[in-house]
């Protein structure tokens, strides 16, 4: 990301953002409420246009690109929204099965194992034919998991994961994350501001202020918690505790 | 039991301290003084330099107590008069750094704008053309999908489409029904009425058949399903923006367009005409209900009468209404649902450096290459057939080349650019600059 400004019509949010996030990374942007967290990774996915600065993935200039260049990118990437956001009038099995569908030559019985493995992988094995609204939201997170990675992305997206649900689901979530991460091989990019989650999985992150529409911090979160100088930033990751000089 | 009233005492115990004597229950719900009566005793004390309260016969209190004392430290601050709480209950001296903990933030307080009548036509006039814009756009970006359509490359659940006819056709029969009936007995009735005083109550036949068949079969069908499925489609979809849904669709590069509003579309276009020709059927024997029973018609002669008045241009006239009807309804019910997603797009289009890059990658891509833009995601919309030819010509330089060259040539493609151009003059019209909001 580079010089990365954000903006609701003449409200800006963030400017001038300049990030990297590394391949294999479990990429924390984490913030107060309000600080812009889920408006920047729409941005990273494409869904709003940046005020101004551009988006690389790698090399490839992602927001100047042409729209096929850009949905080439975006096969690569998956994403998880905060409220799973999956297709109320398909199955669990059929919302896995869809991107499968319009994007290989495969056979429908192949993409119906496919999409079977996909939510055996996530703990879902046996609920393909359930529709969304007959599962619990924690299931439902699950099969949204399922779907981001229905075509193997190198690059996950998660907003807010663990929104609405419990501690040992959100623990369970954590361990998938690093699970993917660790046998995928893939680079994760997490919204979040949950603190549990932040240390446990987090390997890279950054703070964003609305105060200053800045970052005003980058890097390990364990490392953060110990060694920032920022009261804003330690006050955020320490649960709001001051820090003891 | 009587609960005691509020009530409050002033002691001045020198010309420099006032003692507030506080008893009774301070509730909500039990009368008592105003904190008027606090505000005008401190106006009399010019010299007061600290203020003491006296809270022993205090029976009970909750926020209206705090209230007050809020709104006397509020007079003791500005005129810097100590404010000494020792006299007060331990809870309330909580709550009352608890109100005062955090400062009020800077600039958060919202001032009131004086609002002109030139600024309120100017203020609706700029909503007018933004709304415009939005319609616009998405009449362009349909109308690109439609000529898609016609070209078999769109792509739709054939399963979402079969059970939108369903909903749109068949679970509609019993509203139709029951409104069609009563319009033609309604329509006989009225001209019943009229015609019976000529002896000539036989043309109520060809009243209702006319009126019925000509017109309001389709435009009653109309109303109906505005309100029934325009509405529907507009929650529906606007359920799914809210729930994220539709940018799922975004994100895997599949057009919300071809997925969710084309299919309505195409679902009121067959149905609303079969609908229509129902709902003539209904008109005509609701008005022979009048005609045989009020007006000792036989049936047989009634529908004579109404065959010899209208013709099959009569008929299918309303059919093609009914048809053009339906194509609106969707469209007003979908573009209902789409303006939310509309306004974070737009807000990206109202810088001037942007406006002019996309102006330029649109000729560049009406130039070059064949993938249309919408703003309902069909800019994301992975062109499969382009995406397999790619892969099956070698490189997307070769391909882009290649449509350089063809485009050379007078092709099909140089007629979507005035459509494209069409659906991006729905974005200048969103891009027009805004007064800032009060």
């Amino acid at each position: 990301m580079e010089y990365l400004t954000l903006a609701y019509g003449n409200f800006v949010l963030m400017r001038d953002l300049n990030f990297t996030i590394n391949q294999g990374d479990v990429f924390i942007i984490m913030g107060g409420s309000g600080s812009g967290k889920s408006t920047l990774l729409r941005h990273l996915i494409g869904l709003n246009e940046p005020a101004a600065g551009e988006i690389f993935y790698g090399r490839e200039n992602f927001t100047n690109s042409d729209p096929i260049r850009r949905q080439e990118i975006l096969r690569r990437t998956g994403v998880l929204f905060q409220s799973g956001a999956l297709w109320s009038s398909m199955t669990l099995a059929e919302n896995v099965a869809f991107a499968l569908e319009e994007y290989t030559d495969l056979p429908a019985g192949e993409i119906r194992e496919l999409a079977v493995l996909k939510l055996a992988l996530v703990g879902l094995k046996g609920f393909e034919d359930y529709f969304p609204s007959e599962i619990s939201g924690g299931m439902q997170k699950r099969a949204a998991l399922a779907r981001a990675m229905a075509l193997d992305p190198e690059i996950l997206f998660f907003d807010e994961p663990s929104a609405g649900l419990d501690p040992v689901s959100s623990r369970l979530l954590d361990d998938l994350i690093l699970e993917l991460r660790d046998s995928l091989g893939a680079t994760i990019v997490v919204v979040t501001h949950e603190l549990e989650s932040i240390f446990t999985i987090g390997t890279n992150s950054i703070f964003l202020d609305p105060e200053t529409q800045s970052i005003l911090a980058r890097g390990n979160p364990r490392d953060l918690l110990a060694d920032s100088t920022n009261r804003v930033v330690h006050r955020f990751l320490s649960r709001g505790e001051e820090k003891r000089t | 039991m009587p609960v005691e009233q509020k009530k409050i005492s002033f002691q001045h115990r020198d010309n420099e301290t006032l003692l507030l004597t506080l008893s009774g229950s301070w509730r909500l719900g039990v009368s008592g003084p105003s904190a008027l009566l606090v505000d005008d005793e401190l106006q009399k004390s010019r010299e007061l330099r600290r203020i003491a309260f006296d809270s022993g016969s205090l029976l009970s209190w909750d926020s209206t107590l705090l209230a007050l004392l809020i709104r006397v430290s509020e007079v003791c601050r500005r005129r810097g008069i100590e404010l000494d709480r020792h006299g007060l209950p331990a809870g309330v001296c909580k709550l009352l750094d608890l109100a005062q903990a955090v400062p009020e933030k800077k600039g958060a307080r919202k001032t009131k704008v004086e609002t002109t009548f030139v600024h309120y036509v100017g203020d609706c006039a700029i909503a007018a053309g933004v709304s415009l814009g939005e319609m616009l756009k998405f009449t362009g970006e349909m109308t690109l999908t439609v000529l898609r359509l016609l070209r078999m490359k769109v792509h739709f659940r054939p399963i979402d489409l079969f059970l939108l006819i369903q909903q749109c056709g068949a679970r509609a029969l019993p509203i139709v029904t029951l409104i069609s009936f009563l319009v033609g007995v309604i329509r006989a009735f009225v001209g019943a009425v009229q015609l019976q005083k000529f002896g000539a109550q036989i043309y109520v036949a060809d009243l209702v058949g006319i009126a019925v068949i000509h017109e309001m079969g389709a435009m009653m069908t109309g109303i109906i399903m505005a309100g029934r499925t325009g509405a529907s489609f507009a929650a529906e979809l606007g359920t799914m923006k809210v729930t994220q849904e539709i940018d799922a669709f975004k994100t895997l590069g599949l057009s919300p367009l071809e997925f969710l509003v084309l299919p309505r579309v195409i679902a009121l276009l067959l149905m609303m005409p079969l609908l229509c020709l129902y709902s003539d059927l209904l008109g005509v024997l609701g008005g022979a209900a009048v005609g045989v029973g009020m007006l000792d018609i036989s049936w047989a002669t009634y529908v004579r009468e109404t065959i010899h008045a209208i013709g099959l241009r009569d008929l299918f006239g309303g059919m093609f209404k009914s048809s053009v009807y339906g194509v609106l309804i969707a469209l007003c019910g979908c573009l209902r649902a789409s303006s939310a997603a509309t306004v974070l797009r737009r807000s990206g289009m109202r810088q001037p450096r942007r406006l002019l890059h996309r102006l330029s990658r649109l000729s560049r891509r009406a130039a070059s290459s064949p993938s249309p833009s919408t703003s309902w995601g069909s800019e994301q919309r992975f062109d499969r057939e382009q995406h397999k030819e790619q892969k099956k010509n070698g490189s997307r330089k070769a391909f882009l080349e290649r449509s350089r060259k063809s485009a050379k040539a007078p092709s099909s493609e140089d007629f979507l650019f005035p459509l494209r151009l069409y659906a991006f003059a729905g974005d200048l019209f969103s891009s027009c600059p805004s007064f800032p909001s009060s």
